[in-house]
């Protein structure tokens, strides 16, 4: 088998399995219980997959990749004192955002000196704000499906923009996120209501958006290119302006993930055709 | 008065036998810094550093020499610069972070002939462990630019998985060990 299928196999999937019955078996609590628990469980899924694929989980975090992890345990730390969508303060879920991309960019803190560093570090602050913000008061005008599987989208397509700008552990990194989604999207295809939205979208917005910062400060991948994976949210932001889009789920996910892959699908195709072939 | 004035002579002469430590600077157009490491197990990858610094005290007590070599972890090339975008990220040596690989030797022992063991500490992609090189001493001379030169070529092994370079390194990936071998020369300051 090759490694790298025996390396998804050992650091995604079966994290994402362990995590997608987990979460079904725990679908049955009542909120703000559930919202905790299920927030907890998504965030060791993530940080054990994570280890079993880098092999190291240091304190402090010794590079950004293990800072990463310990921004999943924040994420949920922050689920588990706020465990209600909207609950938390606008400053307070600021501040939280700031406090995250200072221990997730530590390491590539002299990668922030200069003007360009200070504004990229500003743009990726309020693109995570934002994101965030967007998706916890637009939640509740999509389906599960739909809040699960946009974000996937842009998760896959971020996986394969950092495996063609050189690093194929920060691909294989978001590719544990891919599983983890994955498995709660399929989870959600027969029962959506076990899967708790407060407990889920930190990991489905903010999160990807602090990856996102990673690549570029430790990739040096172009910011643009960040943005423009963020379509998927925008069709979030604007489900309301849709009203044609039929709410049944899966008709609704599928008019919009068609709408927002055609756009990344060929983005993506075009990264691929200037990176060339992996060596 | 003849036994006070061999006794002088002896101490004089001990003073003069024992001279100062020479100092020297590694030459980097001179010092080639190259690696081999198994491709799944196919062939071995080549790769040089192309940047390099360091100083040499050289002592004929040798508790008084030292080495210490930073070579720049960014000037590594495999002649695939996607390969080597690949090496430079977080996936391998991580250059962004951890610019500089430095080893700084802690002593050296004389084996045989022009054959030294220096044990030294390495320090790479923050870690920092120690390692045993072998350095076989070349001529010490002039060069024809009037400077007094040295060099010669040393070799060791580490493990990368012991410095937190663990991508891919299970049996069949990407081979742990990782043979170093330093061709240098330096120049008496």
């Amino acid at each position: 088998m090759s490694p790298i299928v025996a390396a998804f196999i050992r650091s995604a999937l079966l994290p994402a399995i362990g995590v997608t019955i987990a979460v079904f078996l725990t679908g049955g609590m009542k909120e703000p219980l559930r919202a905790r628990i299920q927030a907890l469980v998504i965030a060791a899924g993530f940080i054990i997959g994570h280890f079993l694929l880098i092999g190291r989980l240091g304190l402090p975090p010794g590079d950004v990749a293990e800072s990463i992890s310990y921004a999943a345990l924040g994420l949920a730390l922050f689920v588990v004192v706020y465990p209600m969508v909207q609950q938390a303060p606008y400053m307070v879920r600021a501040l939280f955002v700031v406090v995250l991309g200072a221990l997730v960019l530590w390491h590539m803190r002299h990668e922030i000196k200069g003007d360009m560093g200070l504004r990229n570090s500003i743009a990726f602050f309020c693109l995570g704000l934002g994101v965030w913000s967007i998706f916890e008061r637009n939640v509740h005008r999509l389906n599960m499906l739909s809040i699960l599987g946009l974000p996937l989208i842009v998760a896959a397509c971020l996986s394969f923009i950092l495996l063609f700008n050189a690093s194929a552990s920060f691909s294989q990194m978001v590719q544990i996120l891919c599983a983890l989604i994955g498995g709660l999207f399929v989870l959600s295809l027969k029962w959506p209501g076990r899967v708790s939205q407060a407990a889920v979208v930190p990991f489905l917005s903010v999160f990807l958006i602090l990856i996102m910062a990673a690549g570029h400060f430790t990739l040096g991948v172009n910011p643009w290119k960040m943005v423009f994976l963020c379509i998927p949210f925008v069709l979030i932001w604007t489900r309301a302006w849709f009203p044609f889009i039929p709410r049944n789920p899966i008709v609704e996910f599928l008019i919009l993930a068609i709408i927002a892959l055609l756009p990344l699908a060929y983005f993506t195709w075009d990264s691929f055709v200037k990176a060339g072939p992996l060596y | 008065m003849i036994k006070h004035l061999c006794l002088s002579l002896l101490a004089l002469s001990m003073g003069a036998a024992h001279a100062e430590p020479t100092n020297f600077t590694i030459d980097d157009t001179h010092a080639s810094v190259v690696f081999k490491v198994s491709h799944l197990g196919f062939s071995n990858v080549y790769g040089m550093f192309g940047q390099s610094s360091g100083t040499l005290v050289w002592d004929t007590d040798m508790a008084k020499s030292s080495l210490e070599v930073t070579v720049k972890a960014d000037s590594l090339t495999t002649m695939n610069k996607k390969r080597d975008d690949h090496l430079k990220g977080p996936d391998f040596f991580n250059v962004k972070q951890f610019p500089d690989i430095v080893l700084k030797s802690k002593s050296i022992k004389k084996l045989s002939g022009n054959k030294y063991e220096v044990t030294a500490d390495l320090t790479m992609h923050g870690v920092t462990k120690p390692v045993k090189v072998t350095v076989a001493q070349g001529n010490t001379g002039k060069d024809p630019w009037g400077n007094t030169r040295t060099g010669g070529d040393a070799t060791f092994k580490v493990k990368r998985t012991d410095f937190g370079i663990n991508y891919m390194s299970k049996p069949g990936e990407i081979g742990d060990d990782v043979e170093v071998m330093i061709g240098f020369e330096a120049i008496k300051k």
